[in-house]
């Protein structure tokens, strides 16, 4: 049967699943076994036991700005990564429809350099505004 | 395909189209723009006719629409009777556009006026050039809408709006059984192309078998309902509330003359049984209107009687089996009875919306152009020679004799009689005698915009008896006599002495009860102040002048038991069908609409699991 | 590789680009300008394939891309609708409170989505296509920034256009898994022998979900009514009118190019959904007030009798019948008519609800005296709708019922789809009327101020209003393209 080979071929990885989740479980089960167990009081208890008492949140505020420039350098992020198999790939094919590829990836390009021009324009890229 | 006669039809609606949807405010551009189609189409035609042969008959067809075996022609058919119809109803549509703009210079509502008018133009001209049945019953019933629209053009007076309806409904009565007509003519042919359908009949004479006359009497149905014969004639004398030229052109020259042009245009179809009928109704419609005629006082409806007398002389000419002499005489009277009414229009105006004749009087010194004019038209309406109604309505009477169907024929001398004695009455009392009202007095004669119309129409009333009208129809009918004629001068001098070398009896009685007629009314009216009449005749009068009691009769006859019926009816509809089935159903569906509403909630969780189960149910449904 | 091919496409990308870059140099009064520009270019575009194109037997792209009369009928259908949807959203301009520029950028996107779907052979380009389509629609939907509604439509198509979308990828691989096949030729040829395999054919069923949710066909349909309600009306027009055509050029080349034999199979299948949605589309439509809610409903029944034509093309191809493609020239056909009534009915919607309280039906009254041109317009696209002669609309549900009706009398269930067709059809008429007696006689008008409307939403009215007379009187030239196109389909 053509569909159980196909399955077969996972079994590694639904072995390694099951490994690491029997590691992490018994490095969890064994420390509790074989560690040794010291005194409790409600000082050791807490996070430290210098410096500070803790207070507050956890996490910073962040300007919007970062989230619009973070998504910002994701979309030209993939474009470069884009480029490198395209570099790759074609290596062979540019003898003969050099023109034809380029051109694909040029209108791609000509594509994302509008985005870049409107993403300025809209002064995406201002911080202080 | 020829697109000429393509360009004729859709000129005057390509003109209702863009003045109903651009030029509503445009007074001007309105009329120019309806009144320049109308005359391009003349125009178009006159060039059309002299560029191809009346005959034989062509058709130019597109296929409107094809699916599997199921087709539907959409065509024009070009012969010498649709021919000369299309010249006739151009030319004198034309005329009365032009004298429109006149008469209806200072109406607020001139644009809708002109739009309807050139609506009515393309129904009219979609009529003459219907190649089959379903063609000629759509811009049949056209024409009755946009005649709809005319009648109650004023539609803020009630009597308009009354009349209008009166009219639409009154040919609706004779519509359906045209329409029954055109099924039966369906079931038996299979087809509704008139050329096809005369092929099979000369193929299989006895296509037809027993339904033949019960056929023929259908289709007559609807000549009956549009051509105002007896006894759906009581709508033609109200629709005279329409604005003037609306009645010169629509229930004067043309649309009336429908029925009878559908009658020439099936006479194949007619049996001999049915065209006796057919004979017999015309000739009692003739009779009867212009008895009624004698007593009326409104100008206007002196005319319309007068109108309805004539279509049943022409009704009386397709039953005596002589379609050329009916088609003859429907060109000559949409000429002069044109005339006359426009002629009535120019006084109309000049008495300020004054109707009534006895108001009237002494108008022949201040409107020369009216009076002359009118006076022509009067001639040629009583059959005078050498006017051209005398040349047309003879041969109808002479027909009679040729037939020897005595009968009709003392009928249609007897009416020749009474339409003189009261046209004359009329002109009489009208341009004679002394000032009947101060109006009268400070009359004055009518723009040259309105005067030229009548001056052409009266040329062409004069002369076109003997233009060669009935020889071009006779090319459609060749049974008729009229064919072997000379043409040019000689065929003019030859059709001016014609009915009395061909049939001297009905040419010389014809013009005796003519002079009799004038005499009598010369002697009664001649500078009459009052009707002399009624005192004379006494009930008989007030019977005429209350047309029979048509109306009344009518009223009781049908009218009332129709209201029962429907009162019955309206029961029955409020409480068995809307309460119980249609409130039955709508609160059925409805329940379920709202049921069905539950399963919308609007909640996405609630969208998205059933989204699943709809994927589960699929799945399950095609996969099982 | 024919890139010439592409014509439509790149002239389209390349309008949307220039409008994205005009917009940021021009200033905010003079942006409603954009519109007409952008419909300008459409209709050189569309002129340009009415006079340049002819159907190419040649594909383009590695087989993926094909230029045939189905193609080009749907593109030619599409920029149609584009154009009017632009000059609505031109007029909505002040309605909108920023980015109208890319407004019209987004619209000729999604014109560029519904291109590339009326040319795909292949399951890649069909999905690409239909994202493209789809998130674009995601932010059409929710423009209105400020206004709740459009949020919640943007939200909820969102969300409901994830979840079909992740069916239909994963039935793509499925099938691709089983038959290594995406191309749709290649498939059609060894789809038989995946006849019996289930795994082969519930890949295809959950493509065919993901199109049953771009047509909203039951029971994928219930997010149209919250959508076409909340979203701007431009957007609800164009969703109404070139995502579901889109969804059905799609469904046409799938069930008929790429595996015909198994479509044979799922006739009953298809009689089924088909009478569901007619059903449900116009009973859920009768208890409505808001319009668009309304036509959201009346769009699910739409596309029932649409799939009523593809149901009847399903069975002509087990038994060769005289004329197999009746059924497809008549889904094409209604769309034709379909395309003039639904823009008309939204243009109207569009201009009068900005002078009317709210969205219900009742606030309609004394249309007709406020302005006759708007209200003979909804008329007469209710009129078209519901199915009446001498409209678009009858003679569309006419060649329907016919091609499904010639399937018959070998297959009964054919009759009592019609019937539930003709049922829904009566149905319909009471709502359909329900907004033109609002419109001529409800008493409760409050306003009877006229209305002034722009000489380009006149002309796009009258345009309208033409086309479905046109359509309706004159079927013969739609008919013969349809019939035309059709032939591209293995039926």
């Amino acid at each position: 049967m053509e569909e159980q080979s196909q399955l077969a071929q996972y079994l590694p990885v639904l072995m390694l699943g099951v490994l690491a989740v029997a590691f992490s479980f018994g490095m969890l089960v064994v420390s509790v076994i074989v560690g040794k167990k010291g005194k409790r009081s409600p000082i050791k208890d807490t996070a430290y036991e210098c410096g500070m008492l803790p207070i507050g949140e956890g996490g910073g505020r962040f300007s919007v700005k970062f989230y619009l420039v973070a998504m910002l350098f994701i979309l030209f992020d993939i474009e470069v990564v884009f480029l490198y198999p395209w570099a790759v790939v074609y290596r062979e094919m540019l003898k003969q429809n050099g023109g034809l590829i380029l051109g694909a990836m040029l209108s791609f390009l000509g594509i994302l350099f509008v985005g870049y021009i409107y993403a300025v324009k809209k002064r995406a890229f201002d911080w202080k505004s | 395909m020829n697109t000429l006669p393509w360009l004729i039809l859709l000129l005057p609606l390509g003109a209702a189209a863009f003045i109903t949807l651009f030029a509503q405010g445009n007074r001007k551009l309105s009329a120019g723009l309806s009144i320049a189609a109308v005359v391009a189409g003349f125009v178009l035609s006159l060039v059309f006719v002299s560029s191809n042969p009346w005959e034989p008959a062509r058709e130019s067809t597109f296929t409107w629409l094809a699916i599997g075996g199921f087709q539907v022609d959409f065509g024009l058919r070009f012969d010498a009777l649709s021919l000369l119809m299309v010249l006739v109803v151009t030319g004198v549509a034309g005329v009365i556009h032009i004298y429109s703009w006149g008469y209806m210079k200072d109406d607020p509502g001139v644009s809708r006026y002109f739009a309807c008018l050139s609506l009515f133009t393309f129904s009219m001209l979609g009529i003459v050039l219907a190649s089959n049945f379903i063609e000629l019953f759509i811009f049949w019933e056209l024409v009755g809408v946009s005649s709809y629209l005319l009648i109650g053009f004023w539609f803020e007076r009630p009597a308009a709006a009354d009349a209008g309806k009166k009219a639409f409904l009154t040919n609706r009565l004779g519509d359906f059984g045209f329409l029954f007509g055109i099924l039966m003519v369906w079931t038996i042919f299979g087809s509704l192309n008139f050329s096809a359908l005369q092929e099979k009949l000369t193929l299989n004479p006895g296509i037809l078998g027993g339904a033949a006359t019960l056929i023929g009497l259908l289709l007559f149905c609807g000549a009956v309902g549009k051509s105002a014969q007896f006894p759906l004639h009581v709508w033609l004398p109200d629709a005279m509330e329409g604005p003037t030229p609306v009645s010169a052109l629509i229930h004067a020259a043309t649309m009336v003359a429908a029925g009878v042009y559908m009658l020439c245009r099936i006479f194949f179809l007619l049996n001999p049984p049915s065209l006796e009928v057919i004979s017999w109704i015309g000739g009692f419609t003739a009779v009867l209107s212009a008895v009624i005629a004698l007593q009326q006082d409104d100008i206007k409806r002196i005319l319309a009687y007068s109108t309805l007398s004539q279509l049943g002389y022409m009704v009386m000419g397709v039953g005596l089996q002589d379609p050329t002499q009916a088609m003859f005489h429907l060109t000559t009277h949409a000429f002069f009875k044109a005339l006359l009414f426009l002629g009535a229009g120019s006084v109309i105006i000049a008495m300020h919306h004054e109707q009534d004749i006895w108001k009237m009087g002494a108008l022949r010194g201040k409107m020369p152009v009216t009076f002359w004019t009118f006076l022509a038209g009067t001639l040629a309406l009583s059959a005078v020679w050498p006017f051209s109604g005398f040349f047309s309505k003879d041969a109808i009477i002479a027909q009679a004799l040729s037939r020897q169907n005595y009968p009709l024929f003392v009928l249609g001398i007897t009416v020749a009689g009474l339409t003189s004695f009261y046209m004359f009455r009329l002109v009489f009392v009208v341009f004679f005698g002394g000032e009947k009202s101060a109006p009268a007095g400070h009359a004055q004669e009518s723009p040259q915009g309105m005067l030229w119309p009548l001056r052409i129409l009266a040329a062409f009333s004069i002369i076109g008896g003997v233009i060669g009208i009935e020889t071009v129809y006779g090319l459609r009918f060749p049974s008729g006599e009229a064919q072997h004629m000379l043409s040019g001068w000689e065929g003019v001098w030859q059709r001016l002495w014609m009915p009395f070398e061909h049939s001297p009896g009905a040419a010389s009685v014809g013009l005796l009860a003519a002079a009799i007629g004038f005499l009598a009314a010369f002697a009664l009216y001649w500078k009459a102040a009052a009707d002399p009449l009624p005192t004379k005749l006494g009930a008989l009068s007030r019977a005429m002048r209350d047309r029979f009691y048509f109306d009344e009769i009518y009223e009781a006859l049908f009218i009332r038991p129709h209201d029962f019926l429907a009162a019955i009816a309206a029961w029955f509809d409020r409480w068995i069908i809307a309460g119980v089935a249609v409130r039955g159903t709508h609160g059925t569906t409805e329940l379920l609409g709202r049921a069905l509403r539950l399963v919308q909630t609007g909640n996405l969780q609630t969208h998205a699991i059933i989204f699943a189960l709809g994927v589960a149910f699929l799945l399950y449904f095609a996969l099982r | 590789m024919n890139l010439a091919l592409l014509s439509h496409e790149w002239l389209v990308v390349a309008l949307g680009l220039c409008l994205l870059v005009a917009d940021l140099w021009t200033p905010a009064s003079a942006r409603r300008i954009l519109g007409y520009v952008a419909a300008a270019g459409l209709g050189a575009i569309l002129l340009y394939s009415l006079i340049a194109v002819r159907p190419e037997l040649q594909p383009a792209c590695g087989n993926m891309y094909v230029l045939d009369g189905l193609a080009l009928f749907f593109k030619r259908f599409f920029l149609a609708a584009a154009i009017i949807v632009l000059l609505m959203s031109a007029e909505f301009f002040d309605r909108l409170q920023a980015g109208i520029g890319e407004f019209y950028a987004l619209v000729l996107f999604a014109l560029t989505g519904m291109l590339f779907a009326a040319s795909a052979n292949d399951f890649a380009l069909l999905f690409v296509s239909l994202e493209l389509i789809t998130v674009t629609f995601y932010v059409l939907a929710s423009f209105q920034r400020t206004r709740l509604n459009s949020l919640e439509a943007g939200v909820k198509y969102l969300i409901m256009g994830a979840l079909s979308t992740s069916f239909t990828v994963f039935g793509i691989a499925l099938v691709y898994g089983i038959s290594r096949k995406l191309n749709f030729n290649d498939l059609a040829a060894v789809a038989p022998q995946f006849g019996g395999n289930r795994i082969f054919l519930f890949g295809l069923l959950l493509v065919l979900v993901g199109l049953g949710f771009k047509i909203a066909a039951f029971p994928f349909q219930l997010w149209a009514p919250d959508v076409y309600q909340g979203a701007p009306s431009p957007t609800t027009a164009f969703l109404a009118v070139g995502s579901k055509a889109a969804g059905f050029v799609l469904l046409l080349r799938v069930l008929f190019v790429a595996v015909p034999d198994i479509t044979a199979q799922w006739s009953r299948l298809l009689i089924v959904i088909s009478g569901i949605t007619i059903l449900y589309g116009n009973l859920c439509a009768i208890p409505q007030r808001n319009i668009k809610r309304l036509l959201g409903y009346s769009s699910i029944a739409h596309a029932g009798y649409m799939l009523l034509g593809i149901a009847a093309s399903a069975a002509t191809i087990a038994n060769t019948t005289q004329n197999p493609g009746a059924g497809a020239a008549a889904v094409l056909y209604y769309l034709g008519g379909y395309l003039f009534a639904v823009l008309g009915a939204f243009t109207v919607i569009c201009l009068a609800l900005r002078h009317v309280e709210n969205e219900d039906i009742p606030a309609l009254a004394g249309l007709g005296q406020r302005s006759p041109l708007l209200a003979t317009t909804l008329t007469l696209a209710m009129v078209s709708l519901a199915g009446i002669p001498p409209l678009a609309g009858f003679f569309g549900k006419f060649l329907l019922f016919k091609a499904a009706l010639a399937q018959g009398p070998a297959h009964p269930a054919y009759y009592w789809l019609v019937a539930a067709a003709i049922a829904g059809v009566v149905i319909s008429l009471w709502y359909y009327f329900g907004v033109v007696h609002a419109v001529y006689w409800s008493k409760e008008a409050a306003n009877l101020s006229p209305i002034s409307i722009s000489r380009t939403m006149r002309a796009t009215l009258y345009a309208c209003v033409a086309g479905m007379f046109f359509i309706g009187l004159c079927p013969g030239p739609l008919l013969d393209c349809a019939a035309e196109a059709v032939k591209a389909l293995r039926l």
